[in-house]
């Protein structure tokens, strides 16, 4: 094998330094959530943040969401799992569109929650699954489960979590006041702690009852009937998309999800 | 030629049997040859940096351990890995192919170990990094062999008779 004679050595060299630089330059980046470009197959759908009282926005983030859903679910329990200093139901009948364009339709509608300070406590049932399929249907028929092994955040204190979730998604209240009221609005069939509430309940039955949920959910409610938090003793949130913010639609301080030894499987 | 090397094999390695028949002898003188090549190869380009930057690549791609498809489509933390270590082992294969150019090879190369430090991983946590480095400086600073004292000795009092005072 003869060596390479100068010329091609120079050329050589030349392809290699365009190689690297051009392996530098065009690495694709990911799509960022407040971003306006990504790559040129994404379509960006524009969600307003809610900013911490009543139903009202600030801000908004403009993510390429994927279409899959991802399942937090606590088991009903009579045992508080998590708390939340404050709940509000934006509303329902949002428009979500995927990033392929389509617009996601739950079966119950898709619905925007926001909670301040939502702070998982007790780990045992807790579960967050996802069919994990962004692709055409049908979806594969494998689920792949995460279960922290310890308490796990997805907010924090004083960080606003705004979720889009399907409006059949479930909440279960641990607390007899709180549950007494939500019954007496007809948002509980269960007057007596734990009691289950539907989120598209607020949004579809009465304009009303979603200006009483807004402030019953509000922290002066809260210390109304002694109480620092919204004990939940159990959820199931259809997730589709989920962000958190400091409630002016900034970063939130320290880190918003926090998951101790976590296991992941795939059944 | 060959019925000597036969002799030279028989009587001074008497384990070790000559291989016997056209085709065994033929591979040997090959393989002779090869290895022969492969040294005179070996000793005109910066072959050992070439080496130690290029294991120095394949560890950092290895450390990453992310598959291409998400280095592809996950951005720069997924791609790193591959960037600077695909980056090292192409500037290893530079020195040994176009050994004309080892300075710029070394010099990119170094940089490029340095870099993969916080952007791969640790550099391939830290022995990337490391070999790079060295690989990198090895052939930056490769060259032409300097002769020994006898050697000069020898040349001088070959090429200039009686003017060794002068070397």
């Amino acid at each position: 094998m003869r060596d390479l004679g100068p010329r091609q050595q120079r050329n050589l060299v030349l392809i290699a330094l365009l190689l690297f630089l051009g392996s530098l330059l065009f690495t694709p980046q990911p799509s960022t959530a407040n971003g306006t470009s990504g790559t040129a197959s994404c379509t960006r759908t524009s969600l307003a943040l809610w900013n911490g009282s009543g139903t009202s926005t600030t801000g908004s983030v403009n993510p390429c969401v994927s279409g899959a859903m991802l399942d937090l679910t606590f088991p009903f329990n009579s045992t508080t799992q998590a708390t939340i200093n404050g709940v509000a139901l934006i509303g329902c009948g949002q428009t979500v569109k995927d990033a392929a364009g389509d617009t996601i339709s739950p079966a119950g509608g898709m619905c925007h929650v926001a909670f301040n300070s939502f702070l998982v406590t007790n780990e045992n049932a807790a579960v967050l699954k996802t069919n994990g399929w962004t692709g055409a249907a049908p979806s594969p028929s494998y689920n792949l489960s995460i279960n922290p092994s310890g308490n796990f955040t997805i907010g924090g204190n004083n960080v606003l979590t705004d979720l889009w979730v399907d409006g059949n998604s479930t909440l279960s209240i641990n607390d007899g006041s709180l549950c007494a009221l939500a019954s007496y609005i007809e948002l509980t069939s269960s007057s007596s702690a734990p009691c289950t509430t539907t989120i598209s309940k607020y949004g579809q039955c009465y304009q009303g009852i979603k200006t009483l949920f807004v402030k019953v959910c509000a922290p002066g409610m809260l210390q109304f009937l002694g109480l620092n938090n919204f004990p939940i003793a159990g959820m199931d949130l259809k997730i589709y998309y989920l962000a958190t913010h400091n409630g002016s639609g900034g970063p939130p301080g320290g880190s918003s999800v926090q998951l101790p030894n976590t296991t992941i499987t795939v059944s | 030629m060959s019925d000597s090397l036969t002799i030279m094999s028989e009587t001074a390695e008497p384990s070790a049997p000559a291989p016997r028949g056209g085709i065994g002898r033929r591979a040997l003188r090959r393989l002779n040859l090869g290895r022969r090549w492969f040294r005179a190869w070996r000793r005109t380009r910066p072959f050992w940096g070439g080496v130690w930057t290029i294991l120095a690549g394949l560890e950092i791609v290895k450390a990453m351990s992310f598959s291409i498809g998400l280095a592809l489509t996950g951005g720069w933390s997924y791609a790193a890995g591959y960037v600077m270590g695909g980056g090292l082992i192409l500037f290893g294969l530079v020195a040994w192919f176009a050994p004309t150019y080892k300075g710029l090879a070394g010099f990119v190369a170094f940089l490029v170990a340095l870099a993969a430090f916080p952007t791969a991983n640790l550099g391939g946590y830290l022995l990337g990094s490391v070999l790079g480095i060295i690989g990198a400086s090895m052939i930056w600073s490769w060259g032409p062999k300097r002769p020994s004292k006898r050697q000069l000795r020898k040349m001088s009092g070959t090429v200039t008779p009686g003017s060794s005072g002068h070397a």
